[in-house]
């Protein structure tokens, strides 16, 4: 008991001595402002004024000081970090997403891409829901606006089933996500929702926890995903042998449904019953397929094994109710009854970093700076200090040129290796830096005029 | 020496007074080093230097840059019955950088004589043997005479790599080497050009990777009446530094290449000198502590082989704007047949504003 309460205290004197070291002191932003006021248009100023400001948890200025950086010089990894950090704890989530996905491709420090990229699976999800309340809130502007022609939504597919079979409902969730692969096969003449961003908003108007969509609800999500056409489907198992598995195309504008596709027989069929149901809706949707989209959609086979996609279904719907630590483990389910469901895999390996993200804040993404270069400039700015190093580094090359053709003593100061000696040049051209030589004679001759 | 020390202060008071301001690019560094060498068994002959560097930097703009350096040093040879020592301020060097556009320098640099000239022949040991490309003292000269050095550096992106270029020419004049029996003895050294090619990449682990080749061509040193054609230089650099499980490893070569020429007596053999550092920077909280190990080699046409290994330590604190970096070395080995082992330890001291 004495120890776990020495140890809490220890802990906690070490967070407060964390982050009284993390603190960037007024005076340090006092000279950061002064230098970004005397140079506006300086990448490595905004950079330093923005860290500082992120770090005072001044996230809106700091965006701001970030952007002028980012401007100034778009190849800056750091800048992007910051500027999506500092985007993310403001909810900007779509400008967190970009400057994110700017530091993998410009950041240098691998731990902390690393982090980044779990993040940014994290932040997918949170972008959905995010996007999903604002436009439930934007509802009524939404619903007096027509969606875009091209755009079609595939809706969770509404499974009946009695008794033991129940266990199929969860299959809805899988058949929409292999009919929005199928017609996929057809971009780009239609545009297709994806599977998680029909899902928000469904979550969001709390229909999707069922899946059980009726007409006039489907119709509304419609609305709020500005889509011009709702496909939905319905799979009624009376018993395994004896499936019906039938797709609607609804126009939002109007409300009213058309029959797409429609197939009876066993459920282990299924496979085969969604792509002539699926070819069948295409029709309905006044598109024809060319032999080639055809034959891609025919061949989309990612499992054939019904057991399989029941575990990957099951994924499906943790994922979406946020479990994704159990979602991951019905995707591992999937793949390992089907080795060649590559899908179950990449949904899997997802899962995971999603999990992982989540649990990731800006804070630890930073701790993963220490020792790094990038650190260091970090450090700089919390001491209101400019570092040189900039994107590019074109700095550093530069630099090295420069003190190998013109040196100066001011060059070796600081290197933590020994550098080759410049020559001196009386004491090699009359040998006296010979270091086993003990002892010389100097013989001056000077000739008579 | 204690005129030379106050003139030293006064620089750096100068250069921290001039830090204090809150001005912004001000960069002051100084390094007190101590090198010692023991040479042979029994009467050993010792070779030691006290070098204290410092160097002022000052940014104009985004465009100009200027540097001052230089210091005070002391150098001593011991071979057990005679001692030569010699101290004070070594020449002094002045270094203006205009950037001309992206990527483009044009530098300017002089060097100003305000080391030890007319140097007396119980001195010439001293100031001779620290200039040992082997050795490898962080002061190698006293005095060089004035110079001036004109050069342009280049840096250009292709693809993954950052390449830079540079070339320079320095042209120095006639100063008193040394003086001995009241004769002076009147030293120019040779015009001399540089060109230098490099390029610097990132690793797919974040770490970079730097190499590099300089070569030197001189004209004719002219001692009194007589010229001397001394040898072209090339130095090969090549260095890496790489993070691993957090921590940095550093991993850095130079190879320097000297060819035959002409000396006082007869001729200086080529030579070639490798150095390599492999350097450990662990990071434990805010503690730093860099473990290194360092080995030279030298050879040289009718001479045998000389090495040497060092095992070192490094550590970094911070204070403020303050970076002090202690470190210490120490080294064993062989120059040509005869046992060497070396002590070497600093002080870097960095501000910056």
């Amino acid at each position: 008991m004495r120890i776990t309460r020495s140890v809490t205290v220890l802990m906690l004197v070490l967070l407060a001595v964390a982050r009284a070291g993390a603190q960037v002191t007024p005076q340090a932003l006092a000279k950061l402002e002064a230098d970004h006021k005397a140079k506006p248009g300086d990448a490595r100023v905004s950079r330093a004024l923005g860290i500082a400001l992120f770090k005072l948890h001044r996230y809106t200025d700091a965006e701001r000081a970030l952007t002028e950086a980012s401007v100034a010089d778009p190849k800056d990894g750091l800048t992007a970090l910051y500027l999506g950090m500092s985007c993310e704890e403001q909810n900007k989530l779509p400008a967190a997403r970009a400057a994110y996905t700017r530091y993998l491709a410009t950041g240098k420090t691998k731990p902390a891409k690393d982090d980044v990229v779990r993040r940014l699976a994290a932040l997918s999800q949170k972008e959905l829901a995010v996007d999903a309340k604002a436009r439930v809130a934007d509802e009524q502007r939404l619903a007096g606006q027509p969606g875009d022609p091209k755009t079609i939504a595939v809706l969770p597919v509404r499974v009946t089933a009695t008794g033991a079979d129940t266990q199929y409902v969860v299959l809805g969730r899988g058949l929409a996500d292999l009919m929005i692969t199928d017609f996929g096969k057809v971009a780009p003449q239609i545009t297709l929702l994806e599977r998680d961003h029909v899902q928000s908003i469904l979550d969001e108007i709390a229909l999707g926890r069922t899946n059980q969509v009726d007409q006039t609800t489907a119709v509304r999500s419609g609305r709020l995903l500005q889509a011009n056409r709702l496909v939905t489907g319905t799979l009624s198992i009376p018993n395994v042998n004896n499936a019906v598995f039938a797709t609607s195309v609804v126009t939002v504008s109007t409300s009213q449904p058309a029959a797409g596709g429609s197939q009876t027989g066993a459920l282990a069929r299924i496979f085969d019953y969604e792509k002539t149901v699926v070819l069948a809706t295409l029709t309905t949707l006044g598109i024809r397929p060319t032999p080639e989209q055809t034959a891609a959609i025919q061949g989309n086979r990612p499992t054939n094994n019904l057991t399989a996609f029941l575990a990957y279904s099951r994924g499906l719907a943790a994922s979406d109710a946020g479990r994704l630590d159990e979602a991951a483990q019905f995707f591992d389910n999937a793949h390992s009854i089907d080795p060649g469901f590559a899908a179950a895999a990449m949904r899997a390996a997802n899962a995971r970093a999603s999990s992982a993200g989540a649990g990731i804040t800006t804070a630890q993404i930073e701790t993963k700076l220490k020792g790094s270069s990038e650190g260091q400039t970090v450090s700089a700015a919390e001491h209101g200090t400019v570092s040189s190093q900039s994107s590019s580094s074109l700095g550093t090359t530069i630099q090295n040129a420069l003190a190998d053709v013109n040196p100066s003593a001011a060059d070796a100061i600081g290197r933590s290796s020994t550098s080759a000696s410049n020559r001196d040049p009386a004491s090699s051209t009359t040998a006296k830096d010979q270091a086993t030589v003990k002892t010389g004679t100097l013989t001056i001759v000077i000739k008579r005029p | 020496m204690r005129k030379s020390m106050a003139v030293l202060a006064a620089l750096t008071m100068t250069a921290a007074g001039l830090a204090a301001q809150d001005a912004p690019g001000i960069g002051l560094r100084l390094a007190p080093q101590y090198m010692s060498y023991s040479i042979g068994s029994g009467s050993k002959v010792k070779i030691n230097e006290l070098a204290i560097p410092v160097a002022f930097m000052y940014t104009l703009n985004s465009q100009f840059s200027v540097d001052v350096a230089s210091a005070f040093a002391n150098a001593t040879v011991d071979d057990g019955t005679t001692k030569s020592t010699i101290s004070g301020l070594t020449d002094a060097q002045v270094r203006l950088n205009y950037s001309a556009g992206a990527g483009v320098v044009i530098t300017a640099g002089l060097n100003i004589p305000s080391g030890q000239y007319k140097v007396a022949e119980d001195k010439i040991a001293a100031a001779g043997e620290i200039g040992n490309d082997f050795l490898a003292f962080p002061v190698s000269s006293f005095g060089n005479g004035f110079a001036g050095t004109g050069g342009v550096a280049l840096a250009r992106t292709a693809g993954s790599w950052n390449l830079g270029l540079g070339a320079s020419f320095r042209h120095s004049v006639e100063f008193d080497a040394f003086e001995t029996d009241n004769t002076t003895f009147r030293f120019t050294p040779g015009d001399e050009i540089r060109v230098r090619l490099g390029g610097d990449h990132e690793l797919s682990n974040s770490g970079r990777m730097m190499v590099g080749v300089v070569f030197s061509s001189f004209g004719k040193d002219k001692a009194q009446e007589t010229t001397y054609s001394t040898g072209s230089r090339i130095i090969g650099q090549a260095a890496f530094d790489v993070p691993v499980s957090g921590h940095q490893l550093y991993i850095g070569g130079w190879l320097l290449h000297h060819a035959s020429g002409e000396r006082l007596g007869g001729t200086a053999p080529a030579e070639n000198i490798e150095n390599v550092l492999a350097a450990l920077g662990l990071h434990a909280g805010t503690l730093f502590v860099e473990p290194s190990v360092e080995l030279r080699f030298r050879q040289a046409d009718g001479a045998d082989g000389s090495s040497i290994v060092y095992g070192g330590l490094r550590t970094k604190l911070n204070a403020g704007s303050l970076e002090i970096s202690p470190s210490v070395a120490y080294g064993k080995g062989s120059i040509e047949g005869t046992d060497i082992s070396s002590i070497k330890g600093g002080i870097t001291i960095r501000y910056a504003k």
